[in-house]
Protein backbone atom coordinates (compact mmCIF):
# COMPACT_ATOMS: atom_id res chain seq x y z
CA UNK A 1 0.00 0.00 0.00
CA UNK A 2 1.25 3.52 -1.29
CA UNK A 3 0.04 6.79 -0.07
CA UNK A 4 -1.08 8.75 -3.10
CA UNK A 5 -2.62 11.87 -1.50
CA UNK A 6 -0.87 13.23 1.24
CA UNK A 7 -2.06 17.10 2.56
CA UNK A 8 0.77 19.09 4.02
CA UNK A 9 -0.28 21.76 6.91
CA UNK A 10 -3.21 23.13 4.83
CA UNK A 11 -4.27 26.33 5.71
CA UNK A 12 -7.40 28.77 4.01
CA UNK A 13 -8.37 31.84 5.03
CA UNK A 14 -11.11 33.61 3.58
CA UNK A 15 -10.93 37.35 4.81
CA UNK A 16 -10.63 36.88 8.61
CA UNK A 17 -12.61 33.16 8.68
CA UNK A 18 -10.42 30.16 8.91
CA UNK A 19 -11.88 27.95 7.06
CA UNK A 20 -8.71 25.52 7.19
CA UNK A 21 -6.13 25.27 9.45
CA UNK A 22 -3.64 22.61 9.58
CA UNK A 23 -4.72 20.25 7.86
CA UNK A 24 -2.52 17.38 7.73
CA UNK A 25 -3.78 13.39 6.43
CA UNK A 26 -2.74 11.04 3.86
CA UNK A 27 -4.77 8.69 2.00
CA UNK A 28 -3.30 5.19 1.19
CA UNK A 29 -4.18 3.97 -2.58
CA UNK A 30 -7.41 2.05 -2.81
CA UNK A 31 -8.70 3.20 0.31
CA UNK A 32 -12.18 4.98 1.12
CA UNK A 33 -12.19 7.23 3.41
CA UNK A 34 -14.48 10.12 5.21
CA UNK A 35 -14.51 13.30 5.81
CA UNK A 36 -16.97 14.01 8.16
CA UNK A 37 -18.07 17.10 10.55
CA UNK A 38 -21.07 19.80 11.45
CA UNK A 39 -21.92 22.04 8.69
CA UNK A 40 -19.15 24.64 7.85
CA UNK A 41 -16.81 23.02 9.40
CA UNK A 42 -14.50 23.35 6.00
CA UNK A 43 -14.88 19.88 4.26
CA UNK A 44 -15.79 21.62 0.68
CA UNK A 45 -13.29 24.09 1.12
CA UNK A 46 -11.10 20.86 1.58
CA UNK A 47 -12.15 19.52 -1.51
CA UNK A 48 -11.77 22.27 -3.62
CA UNK A 49 -8.25 22.97 -2.19
CA UNK A 50 -7.28 19.27 -3.43
CA UNK A 51 -9.21 19.73 -6.61
CA UNK A 52 -7.79 22.72 -7.24
CA UNK A 53 -10.47 24.95 -7.57
CA UNK A 54 -9.28 27.36 -4.68
CA UNK A 55 -5.42 27.66 -3.65
CA UNK A 56 -4.51 26.55 -0.17
CA UNK A 57 -3.21 29.95 2.08
CA UNK A 58 -0.74 27.96 2.56
CA UNK A 59 0.05 24.44 3.01
CA UNK A 60 1.05 22.24 -0.23
CA UNK A 61 -1.24 19.15 -1.67
CA UNK A 62 1.32 16.18 -2.83
CA UNK A 63 -0.64 13.89 -5.44
CA UNK A 64 1.57 10.71 -6.80
CA UNK A 65 4.79 11.81 -4.69
CA UNK A 66 4.30 15.11 -6.69
CA UNK A 67 3.36 18.90 -5.92
CA UNK A 68 -0.47 19.82 -7.24
CA UNK A 69 -1.11 22.90 -5.20
CA UNK A 70 -0.75 25.86 -7.48
CA UNK A 71 -1.93 24.34 -10.43
CA UNK A 72 -5.33 25.12 -12.11
CA UNK A 73 -8.13 22.74 -11.88
CA UNK A 74 -8.23 21.47 -15.29
CA UNK A 75 -4.41 20.06 -14.88
CA UNK A 76 -5.25 18.60 -11.36
CA UNK A 77 -8.39 17.04 -13.51
CA UNK A 78 -6.53 15.77 -16.22
CA UNK A 79 -4.10 13.72 -13.70
CA UNK A 80 -6.40 12.40 -12.13
CA UNK A 81 -8.54 13.73 -9.46
CA UNK A 82 -12.08 13.64 -10.23
CA UNK A 83 -14.84 15.50 -8.47
CA UNK A 84 -19.09 15.75 -7.95
CA UNK A 85 -20.76 18.50 -6.49
CA UNK A 86 -22.81 18.76 -3.18
CA UNK A 87 -25.78 20.82 -4.78
CA UNK A 88 -25.36 18.78 -8.29
CA UNK A 89 -23.64 20.97 -11.18
CA UNK A 90 -24.61 18.58 -14.48
CA UNK A 91 -24.50 20.89 -17.96
CA UNK A 92 -28.26 21.52 -17.61
CA UNK A 93 -28.89 21.86 -21.38
CA UNK A 94 -26.58 19.10 -22.47
CA UNK A 95 -27.91 15.72 -22.74
CA UNK A 96 -26.68 13.46 -20.13
CA UNK A 97 -24.37 11.70 -22.50
CA UNK A 98 -22.70 14.55 -23.92
CA UNK A 99 -22.13 15.28 -19.91
CA UNK A 100 -19.93 12.54 -20.37
CA UNK A 101 -18.38 13.07 -23.05
CA UNK A 102 -16.93 16.29 -21.47
CA UNK A 103 -15.03 14.19 -18.94
CA UNK A 104 -13.91 11.94 -21.78
CA UNK A 105 -13.00 14.66 -24.08
CA UNK A 106 -10.90 16.52 -21.68
CA UNK A 107 -10.79 15.23 -18.37
CA UNK A 108 -8.27 12.70 -19.71
CA UNK A 109 -4.44 12.11 -19.51
CA UNK A 110 -4.30 11.25 -22.71
CA UNK A 111 -7.32 12.40 -25.31
CA UNK A 112 -9.45 8.94 -26.66
CA UNK A 113 -9.43 8.79 -30.21
CA UNK A 114 -12.72 10.60 -31.39
CA UNK A 115 -14.60 7.25 -33.00
CA UNK A 116 -14.39 5.63 -29.75
CA UNK A 117 -15.22 8.69 -27.28
CA UNK A 118 -19.08 7.85 -27.54
CA UNK A 119 -18.85 4.33 -26.82
CA UNK A 120 -16.48 5.11 -23.62
CA UNK A 121 -19.17 7.77 -22.36
CA UNK A 122 -21.82 5.17 -23.00
CA UNK A 123 -19.92 2.86 -20.66
CA UNK A 124 -19.61 4.99 -18.05
CA UNK A 125 -23.51 6.03 -18.36
CA UNK A 126 -24.37 2.49 -18.42
CA UNK A 127 -22.17 1.48 -15.13
CA UNK A 128 -24.68 4.14 -13.12
CA UNK A 129 -27.27 3.07 -14.93
CA UNK A 130 -28.61 5.62 -16.84
CA UNK A 131 -28.17 3.89 -20.27
CA UNK A 132 -31.68 4.91 -21.30
CA UNK A 133 -31.22 7.95 -20.51
CA UNK A 134 -28.36 9.50 -22.79
CA UNK A 135 -30.32 11.83 -25.17
CA UNK A 136 -31.93 13.21 -21.92
CA UNK A 137 -30.88 16.37 -21.44
CA UNK A 138 -29.70 16.43 -18.02
CA UNK A 139 -31.66 19.37 -16.25
CA UNK A 140 -34.70 16.57 -17.20
CA UNK A 141 -32.89 14.10 -14.84
CA UNK A 142 -34.51 13.22 -11.56
CA UNK A 143 -31.79 14.20 -8.18
CA UNK A 144 -30.93 10.86 -7.81
CA UNK A 145 -30.12 10.53 -11.78
CA UNK A 146 -28.36 14.07 -11.82
CA UNK A 147 -26.20 12.45 -8.82
CA UNK A 148 -25.03 9.51 -10.97
CA UNK A 149 -24.29 11.37 -13.80
CA UNK A 150 -22.14 13.74 -11.71
CA UNK A 151 -20.47 10.30 -10.79
CA UNK A 152 -20.11 9.15 -14.34
CA UNK A 153 -18.87 12.03 -15.97
CA UNK A 154 -16.13 11.97 -12.83
CA UNK A 155 -15.57 8.38 -13.69
CA UNK A 156 -15.28 9.30 -17.52
CA UNK A 157 -12.02 11.46 -16.43
CA UNK A 158 -10.01 7.91 -15.41
CA UNK A 159 -9.61 9.17 -12.57
CA UNK A 160 -6.98 7.69 -9.47
CA UNK A 161 -9.01 9.79 -7.06
CA UNK A 162 -12.32 10.19 -6.88
CA UNK A 163 -14.11 13.24 -4.50
CA UNK A 164 -17.59 12.61 -3.52
CA UNK A 165 -19.52 15.35 -1.90
CA UNK A 166 -22.84 14.10 -0.04
CA UNK A 167 -23.58 12.11 -2.60
CA UNK A 168 -26.31 10.31 -0.60
CA UNK A 169 -27.80 13.23 1.02
CA UNK A 170 -31.24 13.34 0.02
CA UNK A 171 -31.80 10.06 -1.27
CA UNK A 172 -33.82 7.28 0.10
CA UNK A 173 -32.55 4.51 1.78
CA UNK A 174 -33.34 2.31 -1.57
CA UNK A 175 -31.07 4.69 -3.30
CA UNK A 176 -28.33 4.99 -1.03
CA UNK A 177 -27.95 1.12 -0.94
CA UNK A 178 -27.48 0.73 -5.25
CA UNK A 179 -25.12 3.62 -4.68
CA UNK A 180 -23.11 2.26 -2.17
CA UNK A 181 -22.48 -0.60 -4.20
CA UNK A 182 -21.39 1.68 -7.27
CA UNK A 183 -19.18 2.85 -5.00
CA UNK A 184 -17.70 -0.24 -3.91
CA UNK A 185 -17.45 -0.86 -7.39
CA UNK A 186 -15.20 2.44 -8.18
CA UNK A 187 -13.37 1.10 -5.39
CA UNK A 188 -12.82 -2.83 -6.92
CA UNK A 189 -11.82 -0.90 -9.97
CA UNK A 190 -8.83 0.34 -8.28
CA UNK A 191 -9.85 4.13 -7.50
CA UNK A 192 -9.31 5.47 -4.53
CA UNK A 193 -12.53 7.19 -2.93
CA UNK A 194 -12.63 10.36 -0.53
CA UNK A 195 -16.12 11.14 0.55
CA UNK A 196 -17.71 14.00 2.46
CA UNK A 197 -20.87 11.96 4.43
CA UNK A 198 -23.56 13.57 6.72
CA UNK A 199 -25.39 10.09 6.42
CA UNK A 200 -23.35 8.01 9.14
CA UNK A 201 -24.58 4.95 8.26
CA UNK A 202 -22.83 4.93 4.98
CA UNK A 203 -19.60 6.16 6.17
CA UNK A 204 -19.78 3.24 8.92
CA UNK A 205 -20.55 0.96 5.97
CA UNK A 206 -17.66 1.72 3.14
CA UNK A 207 -15.20 3.85 4.87
CA UNK A 208 -11.75 2.42 5.90
CA UNK A 209 -10.59 5.89 7.97
CA UNK A 210 -12.65 8.63 8.88
CA UNK A 211 -11.52 12.26 9.78
CA UNK A 212 -13.52 14.52 11.18
CA UNK A 213 -13.45 18.62 11.04
CA UNK A 214 -14.80 21.11 13.20
CA UNK A 215 -14.36 24.79 12.07
CA UNK A 216 -11.52 23.99 10.18
CA UNK A 217 -9.58 21.93 12.50
CA UNK A 218 -9.25 18.05 12.35
CA UNK A 219 -10.16 17.15 15.52
CA UNK A 220 -10.25 13.16 15.31
CA UNK A 221 -9.08 10.83 12.62
CA UNK A 222 -9.54 6.95 13.02
CA UNK A 223 -11.46 4.07 11.69
CA UNK A 224 -15.44 4.73 11.90
CA UNK A 225 -16.31 3.39 15.12
CA UNK A 226 -13.43 5.12 17.29
CA UNK A 227 -14.11 8.35 15.77
CA UNK A 228 -18.11 8.31 16.78
CA UNK A 229 -17.12 6.80 20.05
CA UNK A 230 -14.99 9.95 20.57
CA UNK A 231 -15.72 12.48 23.18
CA UNK A 232 -14.40 15.29 20.49
CA UNK A 233 -16.43 14.54 18.23
CA UNK A 234 -19.59 13.87 19.94
CA UNK A 235 -18.72 17.20 21.59
CA UNK A 236 -18.57 18.79 17.90
CA UNK A 237 -21.78 17.59 17.15
CA UNK A 238 -24.30 17.79 19.92
CA UNK A 239 -22.24 20.60 22.20
CA UNK A 240 -20.78 19.88 25.75
CA UNK A 241 -22.81 18.12 28.62
CA UNK A 242 -22.44 21.60 30.75
CA UNK A 243 -25.85 22.02 31.20
CA UNK A 244 -26.48 18.34 32.81
CA UNK A 245 -23.49 18.79 34.94
CA UNK A 246 -24.38 21.83 36.44
CA UNK A 247 -27.47 20.15 37.32
CA UNK A 248 -26.02 16.68 38.92
CA UNK A 249 -23.54 19.31 40.70
CA UNK B 1 -33.53 6.85 -35.84
CA UNK B 2 -33.31 8.81 -39.12
CA UNK B 3 -29.72 9.47 -38.40
CA UNK B 4 -29.07 8.97 -42.28
CA UNK B 5 -31.23 12.10 -43.18
CA UNK B 6 -29.57 14.04 -40.50
CA UNK B 7 -26.32 13.77 -41.81
CA UNK B 8 -27.38 13.94 -45.63
CA UNK B 9 -29.94 16.56 -45.56
CA UNK B 10 -27.95 19.73 -44.46
CA UNK B 11 -25.40 19.52 -47.01
CA UNK B 12 -28.16 19.35 -49.98
CA UNK B 13 -29.91 22.52 -48.06
CA UNK B 14 -26.87 24.10 -48.50
CA UNK B 15 -26.46 23.04 -52.06
CA UNK B 16 -29.66 23.87 -53.38
CA UNK B 17 -30.03 27.58 -51.45
CA UNK B 18 -26.03 28.66 -52.70
CA UNK B 19 -27.30 27.51 -56.31
CA UNK B 20 -30.72 29.57 -56.25
CA UNK B 21 -28.17 32.77 -54.81
CA UNK B 22 -26.26 31.76 -57.88
CA UNK B 23 -28.45 31.95 -60.16
CA UNK B 24 -30.58 34.60 -58.97
CA UNK B 25 -28.45 37.57 -60.74
CA UNK B 26 -29.56 36.45 -64.18
CA UNK B 27 -33.48 37.29 -62.92
CA UNK B 28 -33.78 39.83 -60.56
CA UNK B 29 -33.00 43.24 -60.55
CA UNK B 30 -30.34 44.98 -58.80
CA UNK B 31 -32.33 46.37 -55.82
CA UNK B 32 -33.03 42.48 -54.55
CA UNK B 33 -29.42 42.16 -55.50
CA UNK B 34 -28.86 45.01 -52.88
CA UNK B 35 -31.25 43.58 -50.93
CA UNK B 36 -29.61 40.22 -50.18
CA UNK B 37 -26.13 41.75 -50.55
CA UNK B 38 -27.22 43.57 -46.49
CA UNK B 39 -29.00 40.40 -45.57
CA UNK B 40 -25.97 38.38 -46.59
CA UNK B 41 -23.90 40.91 -44.47
CA UNK B 42 -26.31 40.77 -41.21
CA UNK B 43 -26.56 36.90 -41.32
CA UNK B 44 -23.03 36.49 -41.38
CA UNK B 45 -23.06 39.09 -38.02
CA UNK B 46 -25.82 37.71 -36.66
CA UNK B 47 -24.47 33.99 -37.17
CA UNK B 48 -20.70 34.85 -36.20
CA UNK B 49 -21.68 36.33 -32.95
CA UNK B 50 -23.84 33.54 -32.30
CA UNK B 51 -20.61 31.91 -31.76
CA UNK B 52 -19.76 33.76 -28.96
CA UNK B 53 -22.84 35.38 -27.68
CA UNK B 54 -25.29 31.89 -28.39
CA UNK B 55 -22.85 28.44 -28.06
CA UNK B 56 -20.66 29.59 -25.54
CA UNK B 57 -23.06 32.28 -23.55
CA UNK B 58 -21.01 35.40 -23.76
CA UNK B 59 -23.43 38.46 -24.41
CA UNK B 60 -20.76 40.12 -26.83
CA UNK B 61 -22.49 43.51 -27.46
CA UNK B 62 -19.02 44.44 -29.20
CA UNK B 63 -18.79 42.47 -32.30
CA UNK B 64 -19.72 44.83 -34.57
CA UNK B 65 -15.99 45.97 -33.54
CA UNK B 66 -14.17 43.28 -36.02
CA UNK B 67 -16.72 44.36 -38.61
CA UNK B 68 -15.15 47.90 -38.93
CA UNK B 69 -12.32 47.17 -38.22
CA UNK B 70 -12.08 44.80 -41.08
CA UNK B 71 -14.00 47.60 -43.37
CA UNK B 72 -11.41 49.96 -42.19
CA UNK B 73 -8.34 47.78 -42.51
CA UNK B 74 -9.91 46.52 -45.81
CA UNK B 75 -10.06 50.42 -46.93
CA UNK B 76 -6.85 51.74 -46.46
CA UNK B 77 -4.92 48.18 -47.69
CA UNK B 78 -6.85 48.98 -50.54
CA UNK B 79 -6.58 52.83 -50.73
CA UNK B 80 -2.69 51.65 -50.60
CA UNK B 81 -2.88 50.12 -54.02
CA UNK B 82 -2.78 46.68 -53.13
CA UNK B 83 -5.61 44.14 -54.82
CA UNK B 84 -8.83 43.03 -53.49
CA UNK B 85 -7.47 39.78 -52.01
CA UNK B 86 -4.45 41.17 -49.76
CA UNK B 87 -6.81 44.22 -48.60
CA UNK B 88 -9.18 40.94 -47.28
CA UNK B 89 -6.44 38.93 -45.49
CA UNK B 90 -4.82 42.16 -43.82
CA UNK B 91 -8.69 42.97 -42.56
CA UNK B 92 -9.28 39.49 -41.37
CA UNK B 93 -5.40 39.44 -39.90
CA UNK B 94 -5.49 42.90 -38.10
CA UNK B 95 -9.07 42.03 -36.61
CA UNK B 96 -8.01 38.64 -35.59
CA UNK B 97 -4.87 39.22 -33.84
CA UNK B 98 -6.84 42.19 -32.04
CA UNK B 99 -9.39 39.81 -31.17
CA UNK B 100 -6.70 37.49 -29.60
CA UNK B 101 -5.34 40.48 -27.57
CA UNK B 102 -8.41 41.96 -26.39
CA UNK B 103 -9.97 38.51 -25.04
CA UNK B 104 -7.65 38.16 -22.39
CA UNK B 105 -8.63 41.63 -20.18
CA UNK B 106 -12.30 41.23 -21.71
CA UNK B 107 -12.80 37.43 -20.33
CA UNK B 108 -11.83 38.03 -16.91
CA UNK B 109 -15.42 40.00 -17.07
CA UNK B 110 -18.72 37.74 -17.16
CA UNK B 111 -22.20 38.14 -17.96
CA UNK B 112 -23.41 41.99 -18.02
CA UNK B 113 -20.09 43.17 -17.29
CA UNK B 114 -18.76 41.23 -20.41
CA UNK B 115 -21.60 42.74 -22.06
CA UNK B 116 -20.76 46.29 -21.28
CA UNK B 117 -16.85 45.95 -21.61
CA UNK B 118 -17.52 44.92 -25.03
CA UNK B 119 -20.04 47.74 -25.75
CA UNK B 120 -17.27 49.79 -24.33
CA UNK B 121 -14.63 48.43 -27.11
CA UNK B 122 -16.66 49.79 -29.74
CA UNK B 123 -16.99 53.37 -28.44
CA UNK B 124 -13.37 53.39 -27.88
CA UNK B 125 -13.00 52.40 -31.82
CA UNK B 126 -15.39 54.84 -33.16
CA UNK B 127 -13.61 57.76 -31.06
CA UNK B 128 -9.85 56.07 -32.60
CA UNK B 129 -11.35 56.16 -35.76
CA UNK B 130 -12.34 59.72 -35.58
CA UNK B 131 -9.22 61.14 -34.27
CA UNK B 132 -6.85 59.63 -35.92
CA UNK B 133 -6.67 61.36 -39.31
CA UNK B 134 -4.05 60.39 -41.20
CA UNK B 135 -4.99 56.86 -41.17
CA UNK B 136 -8.68 56.98 -41.60
CA UNK B 137 -9.85 60.04 -42.47
CA UNK B 138 -11.35 61.25 -39.49
CA UNK B 139 -14.83 62.34 -39.07
CA UNK B 140 -14.52 62.42 -42.78
CA UNK B 141 -15.12 58.61 -43.33
CA UNK B 142 -12.69 56.92 -45.83
CA UNK B 143 -13.35 56.33 -49.77
CA UNK B 144 -12.08 53.40 -51.57
CA UNK B 145 -10.90 53.58 -55.09
CA UNK B 146 -14.48 53.67 -56.97
CA UNK B 147 -16.15 51.31 -59.46
CA UNK B 148 -19.27 49.08 -59.29
CA UNK B 149 -18.12 45.95 -57.84
CA UNK B 150 -22.06 44.99 -56.99
CA UNK B 151 -22.21 41.54 -58.60
CA UNK B 152 -18.68 40.64 -57.27
CA UNK B 153 -19.64 41.88 -54.16
CA UNK B 154 -23.10 40.40 -54.08
CA UNK B 155 -21.61 36.40 -54.79
CA UNK B 156 -18.58 37.32 -52.20
CA UNK B 157 -20.80 37.95 -49.53
CA UNK B 158 -23.43 35.05 -50.38
CA UNK B 159 -20.25 32.79 -50.17
CA UNK B 160 -18.95 34.07 -46.59
CA UNK B 161 -22.66 34.07 -45.35
CA UNK B 162 -22.83 30.71 -46.27
CA UNK B 163 -19.23 29.54 -44.99
CA UNK B 164 -20.19 31.25 -41.94
CA UNK B 165 -23.24 29.38 -41.56
CA UNK B 166 -21.09 26.08 -42.61
CA UNK B 167 -18.42 26.64 -39.84
CA UNK B 168 -21.03 27.48 -37.34
CA UNK B 169 -22.22 23.98 -38.42
CA UNK B 170 -19.17 21.71 -38.20
CA UNK B 171 -18.50 24.11 -34.67
CA UNK B 172 -21.45 22.66 -32.94
CA UNK B 173 -20.79 19.25 -33.82
CA UNK B 174 -16.71 19.42 -32.64
CA UNK B 175 -15.50 18.79 -29.60
CA UNK B 176 -14.23 22.22 -29.24
CA UNK B 177 -18.09 22.72 -29.60
CA UNK B 178 -19.23 21.34 -27.02
CA UNK B 179 -17.11 22.84 -24.50
CA UNK B 180 -18.12 26.07 -25.45
CA UNK B 181 -21.44 24.33 -24.89
CA UNK B 182 -20.12 23.40 -21.38
CA UNK B 183 -18.90 27.19 -20.90
CA UNK B 184 -21.64 28.40 -21.55
CA UNK B 185 -23.46 26.24 -18.77
CA UNK B 186 -21.41 25.86 -16.06
CA UNK B 187 -17.64 27.67 -16.54
CA UNK B 188 -16.11 26.64 -13.36
CA UNK B 189 -17.36 22.50 -13.67
CA UNK B 190 -16.09 22.58 -17.54
CA UNK B 191 -12.66 24.00 -16.09
CA UNK B 192 -12.62 21.25 -12.76
CA UNK B 193 -13.50 18.31 -15.71
CA UNK B 194 -10.45 19.81 -17.78
CA UNK B 195 -11.52 22.23 -20.38
CA UNK B 196 -8.74 25.14 -20.97
CA UNK B 197 -11.69 27.50 -20.54
CA UNK B 198 -9.23 30.85 -20.96
CA UNK B 199 -7.28 29.31 -24.22
CA UNK B 200 -10.96 27.99 -25.77
CA UNK B 201 -12.51 31.04 -25.07
CA UNK B 202 -10.05 33.41 -26.82
CA UNK B 203 -10.12 31.04 -29.62
CA UNK B 204 -13.67 31.73 -29.86
CA UNK B 205 -13.70 35.14 -30.04
CA UNK B 206 -10.65 34.43 -32.45
CA UNK B 207 -13.11 32.33 -34.96
CA UNK B 208 -16.09 34.93 -34.29
CA UNK B 209 -13.71 37.58 -35.71
CA UNK B 210 -12.51 36.30 -38.79
CA UNK B 211 -16.09 36.09 -40.80
CA UNK B 212 -17.35 39.14 -39.42
CA UNK B 213 -14.19 41.48 -40.56
CA UNK B 214 -13.97 39.75 -43.65
CA UNK B 215 -17.99 40.81 -44.43
CA UNK B 216 -16.66 44.23 -42.97
CA UNK B 217 -14.43 44.48 -46.18
CA UNK B 218 -16.08 43.19 -49.04
CA UNK B 219 -18.85 45.73 -47.51
CA UNK B 220 -16.13 48.80 -47.75
CA UNK B 221 -15.65 47.23 -51.15
CA UNK B 222 -18.91 47.67 -52.01
CA UNK B 223 -20.32 50.75 -51.15
CA UNK B 224 -16.76 52.65 -51.49
CA UNK B 225 -17.09 54.62 -48.87
CA UNK B 226 -17.32 54.12 -44.81
CA UNK B 227 -17.62 56.34 -41.95
CA UNK B 228 -16.83 56.35 -38.27
CA UNK B 229 -21.03 55.57 -37.12
CA UNK B 230 -21.34 54.00 -40.38
CA UNK B 231 -19.67 50.67 -38.97
CA UNK B 232 -19.20 51.55 -35.13
CA UNK B 233 -23.12 53.20 -34.83
CA UNK B 234 -25.59 51.09 -32.93
CA UNK B 235 -27.61 49.94 -35.81
CA UNK B 236 -24.85 47.49 -37.17
CA UNK B 237 -24.04 46.80 -33.26
CA UNK B 238 -27.11 45.61 -31.82
CA UNK B 239 -28.88 44.54 -35.15
CA UNK B 240 -26.65 41.11 -35.08
CA UNK B 241 -27.30 41.01 -31.10
CA UNK B 242 -31.31 41.39 -32.49
CA UNK B 243 -31.01 38.88 -34.89
CA UNK B 244 -29.83 35.92 -33.47
CA UNK B 245 -32.13 36.65 -30.38
CA UNK B 246 -34.91 36.86 -32.10
CA UNK B 247 -34.19 33.59 -34.26
CA UNK B 248 -33.36 31.77 -30.92
CA UNK B 249 -29.57 32.23 -29.46
CA UNK B 250 -27.32 29.14 -29.48
CA UNK B 251 -29.07 27.06 -32.52
CA UNK B 252 -27.39 27.30 -35.86
CA UNK B 253 -30.98 28.15 -37.65
CA UNK B 254 -31.60 31.28 -34.97
CA UNK B 255 -29.02 33.31 -36.91
CA UNK B 256 -30.69 32.43 -40.43
CA UNK B 257 -34.15 32.96 -39.93
CA UNK B 258 -33.65 35.88 -37.64
CA UNK B 259 -31.58 37.82 -40.17
CA UNK B 260 -34.66 36.83 -42.84
CA UNK B 261 -37.13 37.40 -41.18
CA UNK B 262 -35.70 41.14 -39.48
CA UNK B 263 -34.31 42.30 -42.64
CA UNK B 264 -37.98 41.31 -44.39
CA UNK B 265 -39.69 42.93 -41.80
CA UNK B 266 -38.01 45.66 -42.03
CA UNK B 267 -38.26 45.93 -45.78
CA UNK B 268 -41.85 45.34 -45.77
CA UNK B 269 -42.27 48.04 -42.82
CA UNK B 270 -40.19 50.47 -44.64
CA UNK B 271 -42.11 50.63 -47.91
CA UNK B 272 -45.87 50.32 -46.62
CA UNK B 273 -45.95 52.19 -43.37
CA UNK B 274 -43.64 55.04 -44.27
CA UNK B 275 -43.87 56.94 -41.21
CA UNK B 276 -44.83 54.10 -38.69
CA UNK B 277 -42.21 51.80 -39.63
CA UNK B 278 -39.86 52.23 -36.29
CA UNK B 279 -42.82 52.03 -33.64
CA UNK B 280 -44.21 48.89 -35.51
CA UNK B 281 -41.17 47.22 -35.29
CA UNK B 282 -40.38 48.17 -31.90
CA UNK B 283 -43.94 46.62 -30.83
CA UNK B 284 -43.12 43.67 -33.01
CA UNK B 285 -39.36 43.17 -31.03
CA UNK B 286 -41.65 43.57 -27.80
CA UNK B 287 -44.37 41.34 -28.62
CA UNK B 288 -42.35 38.55 -29.77
CA UNK B 289 -39.86 39.01 -26.74
CA UNK B 290 -43.06 38.49 -24.97
CA UNK B 291 -44.36 35.50 -26.16
CA UNK B 292 -41.20 33.94 -27.66
CA UNK B 293 -38.32 34.00 -25.32
CA UNK B 294 -36.83 31.61 -27.01
CA UNK B 295 -36.54 32.79 -30.42
CA UNK B 296 -38.48 31.57 -33.38
CA UNK B 297 -37.04 28.30 -33.63
CA UNK B 298 -38.18 27.14 -30.58
CA UNK B 299 -41.20 28.70 -30.82
CA UNK B 300 -43.97 25.52 -31.27
CA UNK B 301 -44.77 25.97 -35.02
CA UNK B 302 -40.91 26.06 -36.36
CA UNK B 303 -39.36 23.48 -33.38
CA UNK B 304 -40.55 20.51 -34.60
CA UNK B 305 -39.63 21.12 -38.36
CA UNK B 306 -35.89 22.39 -37.86
CA UNK B 307 -35.04 19.21 -35.51
CA UNK B 308 -36.56 16.69 -37.95
CA UNK B 309 -34.17 18.27 -40.96
CA UNK B 310 -31.10 17.79 -37.69
CA UNK B 311 -30.51 20.95 -37.47
CA UNK B 312 -32.02 21.59 -34.18
CA UNK B 313 -30.30 22.91 -31.41
CA UNK B 314 -28.74 19.26 -30.15
CA UNK B 315 -25.47 19.21 -30.94
CA UNK B 316 -25.44 15.51 -31.80
CA UNK B 317 -21.96 14.88 -30.93
CA UNK B 318 -22.16 11.55 -30.27
CA UNK B 319 -24.31 10.72 -33.24
CA UNK B 320 -21.86 12.13 -35.48
CA UNK B 321 -18.79 10.16 -34.58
Amino acid sequence: MSTVLECQGIYRFFGGLQALQAIDFSVEQGDIVGVIGPNGAGKTTLFNVISGAIRPSSGRVIFQGRRISGYGPHRICTWGIARTYQLVRPFASLTALENVLMGVCFGRSRHPPRKERAHLAMAELEFVGLGDKAHEPAEDLTLVQKKSLEIARAMATEPKILLLDEVVSGLTPTETATLIDKIREIQARGITVIMIEHVLKVVMELCKSVMVLHYGLKIAEGSPSEVVHDPEVIKAYLGDRQGSEENSA
Amino acid sequence: MNTGSRTVLPPIAVLCVAGILCALPRFVGSYVLVWIFLLAVYLTLAASYDIVGGYMGYMNLGHSTFFGLGAYATAITLNMGYPLGMALIAGVAISAVFAGLVSYPLFRLRGAYFALGTFGLISLMEVLSNNLRGLTGGSGGISTPTGDHSLESYYLAVITAIATLVMSYLLARSTFGLALFAIREDEEVARAFGTPTALYKSLALVIASIPASLIGGIYVWNVTYISPPAVFGLEIALSPVVMAMLGGTGTLMGPFIGAISLTSVQEILWTKLPYFHLTTYGVMMVLIGLFMPGGLVRSRWLKPLIDRVGLGEKTHYANVS
